[in-house]
């Protein structure tokens, strides 16, 4: 008869695994709507993780072998390396990715080394893991709202996911005994519902990566463009009073065909986006009106448009009250709001 | 049983109640409908949100029921191996399971019925389907009913799905053709569960039930996840107005699908209207076509509570003004455009705007596509919205009638409904610790509680409706315009059918009140058994007669007294 401790510790082991299909299939399919990198690794990310909780359980419940071991490591290292080569690649730009490599160094020895060197050499893998927090921790002070939340939960979980792998290592267990198996693995179960909650709720990873997408700035007022400035080149416009004007008037007139008293909050024209923020204070009875051009149309630009606009009345709200129709002011005194549309590290 | 099936069966089942309650989850997140548009955008005059309501209910309770079959096959297990069957609590699960099942496909049907899609064909289906197995097996194989009661139920769920996926076209139904698929398989799965398959194998000693179950709830997760709203099935309800503009700001046709202009002045109005909206239109493109420096196209203007959509063709632009926005409604859009352009080319090139006869055919066939649409809206509202009643005074020869609509919050009847149920099962478990009753009769007489509740629920419900609907048709006869409105003598109007219909409404609330009565009733039982249990007072009360009083004031009685007849 199997023991009840066993069959506790195969169901969590399952649960696991069950979670970590979905999560690859969550990331697959966001990859196959934006052909986004970060959602294909991603994906690879959680098939490896499910993978190596194959050959853990293996390891643990069926035969002890030493392959299962090196499987299991390696491929958990295979899923960080992805980050790693992430925050290379995109975080640092670096032309040669050395750390990655180093990462793939470690992945052949544990394939070569034998067992109980390797079994020493997989401790690295903490290394590995130290980057991909760097990596979850720069995303997050780079995002602003709901995704920050939600990748601040994910972080939480992986913390929590990772205090479960740690838990039921084979090392921790000899220690400690068999029970740190199922409460290990019933952590990891806490933390892959967290992880999977956050990534749902963010429900694209093209958010993480949000600064790639803005291009230019515009802010109205009273049918008049303060300040344009093009965010891809990093400088103001050039006719900037042109474009805004133009600008100006489309959203006028998309406020008059639907008999409307706000100004449209979104338009799609073709592969652009124009997303638009009404102000919260009033002017000599007018609002100020920001206008975003983005690439895709993502939540958390919503969100830095809403809080540059906000940054931007209170900032001038002096001038604003008293406006006599020079745009000087807001160009050069504006500088500091445009940081928050720059990613904070670079 | 071996430790292999043992074990694949338990991680199988571990497996399906996640997996059903993340359905119902999944499903709960979306019964409000996230468009893109506007958060502003809601419609209620729909029921999708009850649909998503019964889902919900129903993939939660399947995965409560799954837990107590997994504690089923945990005892089977423990038979299995140490020959050694723990007879009660084997009993006391399965039948437990048995209800959480039963109760998953009635609360559905319950929910999901309350549309009005029922009304095609539901009615006889039910009436027969649920008589069927009472004739087969007779009265006091009573849990022998509830293992079959699962196939009716079955029935009549997919009878009730099968609505759905004739409401729908092309994409959607191939979607909900897969859900179908699943709900067969789950459905299969439960039957699998239950002992209904007993004399011919014992599927209890084989993972059948779990890969069946895993399979229908992939398939069915799947086939929600691939469904955006399910407001998708009758796009063109969302529509206000369409229009159809040449390159060049000409507007070749308008349709109001809400509002016609009544008067000659608004329809000058109207038509000044249309052709400042074609320009700007026209305009808008050509502005942001300079700004962002690209050869693109309008596509999406949204507003907080409309969205325009833009679709363009060759030589004519469409835009649908509508209030969300649905993946359906742009491709209706352009093959709306392709159809115009084949049909007229030549009068679209060669002519100002469209011929007379051209018009007619077109609006023909909009307004026809467009009606089609709408009835399917009309079999999926709920029934109380059909037939609204708002509250007025009417003054007849100087005595004031109130035409108020009679309603019973439901949240007072669920709470009604949770405090019975909890009152009941403490009295139940009460005496079945005092070997009063045995499991299986404290689980019938909880079950046949419930069918009572429902029964004056469903009667109260259908009274209340009488009630309003004929008040509404009287007041709605004498053509009430204002409120207070004096009546003279010559304006038609029945004292009797204004009498019979507060007849009915004092009927309307007998149940309710027969509800409260129960209630007290219950307290008053549950007060003796504790009463007999704990405080016995010598000379006065006994256990005994506290018990044996509790069990004559309820129907528990006549059910032990059933049940002992049998034996």
């Amino acid at each position: 008869m199997i023991n009840e401790m066993i069959i506790l510790d195969i169901i969590c082991l399952v649960i696991v695994t069950v979670l970590l299909v979905e999560m690859a299939g969550l990331f697959l399919r966001q990859y196959l709507k934006s052909r986004e990198l970060l959602s294909l690794l991603l994906a690879i990310c959680s098939c490896a993780f499910c993978v190596s909780g194959i050959f853990y359980f293996l390891r643990f419940f069926v035969i002890g072998d030493p392959f299962f071991y090196r499987m299991e490591v390696v491929l958990r290292f295979i899923s960080f390396t992805t980050f790693v080569f992430m925050f290379e690649r995109k975080g640092r730009e670096r032309s040669f990715p050395f750390l990655t490599v180093l990462c793939g160094v470690c992945i052949l020895a544990l394939f070569i080394l034998p067992y109980d060197l390797a079994y020493f050499l997989g401790f690295t893998i903490y290394g590995a893991a130290l980057a991909v927090l760097w990596f979850l921790i720069r995303t997050y002070r780079n995002t602003d709202g709901r995704v920050r939340h939600n990748i601040g939960r994910a972080i939480m979980g992986g913390f929590v996911l990772g205090l479960g792998i740690g838990l039921s290592a084979d090392y921790v267990v000899q220690l400690g005994g068999q029970y740190l198996i199922a409460v290990g693995l019933i952590i990891q179960l806490i933390g892959m519902i967290l992880l999977g909650l956050s990534f749902y709720g963010i429900r694209t990873t093209d958010e993480f990566l949000w600064y790639s997408e803005v291009k230019d700035l515009f802010v109205i007022f009273n049918s008049i463009c303060l300040y344009a400035y093009s965010i891809e080149q990093d400088n103001n416009l050039k006719e900037a009073d042109l474009y805004g004007g133009g600008l100006a008037s489309v959203l006028f007139v998309a406020q008059s065909i639907v008999n409307s008293q706000e100004p449209p909050e979104h338009i799609v024209y073709q592969n652009l986006n124009f997303i638009v923020r009404l102000g919260k204070q009033q002017f000599s009875n007018n609002c100020l009106i920001a206008v975003l051009m983005v690439k895709k149309n993502l939540s958390i630009l919503h969100e830095k448009l809403e809080k540059f606009l906000n940054a931007f009345e209170d900032q001038f709200k002096d001038v604003l009250i008293h406006w006599t129709g020079d745009t000087e002011p807001f160009i050069k005194n504006s500088g500091n709001l445009n940081q928050i549309f720059q990613p904070r590290t670079r | 049983m071996n430790d292999l099936i043992y074990i694949l069966k338990l991680c199988g089942e571990a497996v399906i109640v996640l997996l059903a309650i993340e359905i119902a989850f999944y499903l709960f997140a979306n019964r409000k409908d996230r468009f893109k548009g506007s958060k502003h955008l809601r419609n209620q005059t729909t029921g999708t949100t009850k649909i998503y309501a019964g889902f919900f209910l129903f993939f939660l309770l399947t995965a409560l029921g799954y837990v107590f079959y997994g504690v089923k096959v945990y005892f089977w297990y423990l038979y299995s191996t140490t020959g050694v069957l723990e007879a009660q609590a084997w009993s006391l699960v399965n039948n437990i399971g048995l209800l959480i099942f039963i109760y998953a496909f009635s609360s559905t049907i319950l929910v999901l019925s309350s549309l009005s899609i029922r009304q095609r064909t539901l009615r006889p289906v039910v009436i027969l389907l649920m008589a069927l197995p009472i004739l087969l097996w007779g009265p006091f194989w009573v849990f022998n009913i509830l293992d079959y009661l699962v196939i009716p139920l079955s029935i009549i769920f997919l009878v009730i799905f099968l609505n759905f996926i004739f409401i729908t076209e092309k994409k959607l139904r191939r979607n909900f053709y897969s859900i179908f698929l699943g709900f067969i398989l789950l459905l299969s799965g439960y039957i699998t569960s239950t002992h209904i398959l007993d004399p011919f194998i014992q599927l209890i000693e084989y993972p059948i039930t779990e890969g069946i179950m895993l399979i229908s709830l992939i398939l069915i997760g799947f086939g929600f996840i691939s469904i955006s709203s399910l407001k998708e099935a009758f796009p063109a309800a969302f529509i206000e107005e369409l229009y159809l503009i040449k390159g060049n700001g000409t507007i070749l046709l308008r349709l109001q699908f809400r509002a016609q202009p009544a008067s000659i002045s608004e329809d000058k109005q109207a038509q000044m209207d249309e052709e400042t909206f074609a320009s700007s239109i026209v305009g808008i493109e050509e502005v942001l076509r300079e700004i962002s420096s690209a050869q693109g196209l309008l596509k999406t203007v949204v507003h907080q509570s409309k969205i325009l959509i833009v679709e363009r063709a060759s030589q004519i632009m469409g835009v649908f003004l509508t209030r969300v926005e649905l993946g359906g409604l742009r491709s209706h859009l352009l093959n709306l455009l392709l159809e115009v352009e084949t049909h007229f080319l030549n009068e679209i090139q060669t002519q100002e705007t469209l011929a007379s006869s051209s018009r007619a055919i077109l609006i023909a066939k909009a307004v026809a596509w467009f009606k089609d649409d709408l009835s399917k809206v009309g079999d999926l509202t709920p029934k109380d919205i059909q037939k609204p009643v708002s509250g007025r005074l009417l003054k007849i020869n100087n005595v004031i009638f109130e035409k108020s609509p009679l309603r019973i919050s439901r949240y007072k009847f669920l709470s009604i409904y949770i405090t019975l149920i909890i009152i009941q099962a403490l009295v139940l478990l009460f005496e079945i610790q005092s070997s009063t009753i045995s499991i299986s009769q404290g689980l019938l007489g909880l079950l046949l509680f419930n069918g009572v509740f429902l029964v004056f629920y469903l009667i109260n419900k259908y009274l209340i409706r009488a009630y309003n609907s004929n008040v509404d048709a009287i007041f709605k006869n004498i053509k009430l315009q204002s409120e207070g409105m004096e009546l003279t003598k010559e304006q038609p109007f029945s004292y009797r059918a204004l009498f019979y219909a507060y007849l009915v409404g004092c009927l309307a609330i007998l149940p309710f009140t027969f509800i409260v009565c129960v209630i007290s009733l219950n307290l008053v039982v549950s007060f003796i058994i504790i009463a007999g249990k704990f405080l016995i007072f010598d000379g006065v009360l006994t256990a005994e007669f506290c018990v044996n009083l509790a069990k004559f004031l309820r129907v528990n009685l006549f059910l032990h007294e059933m049940s002992q007849n049998n034996k």
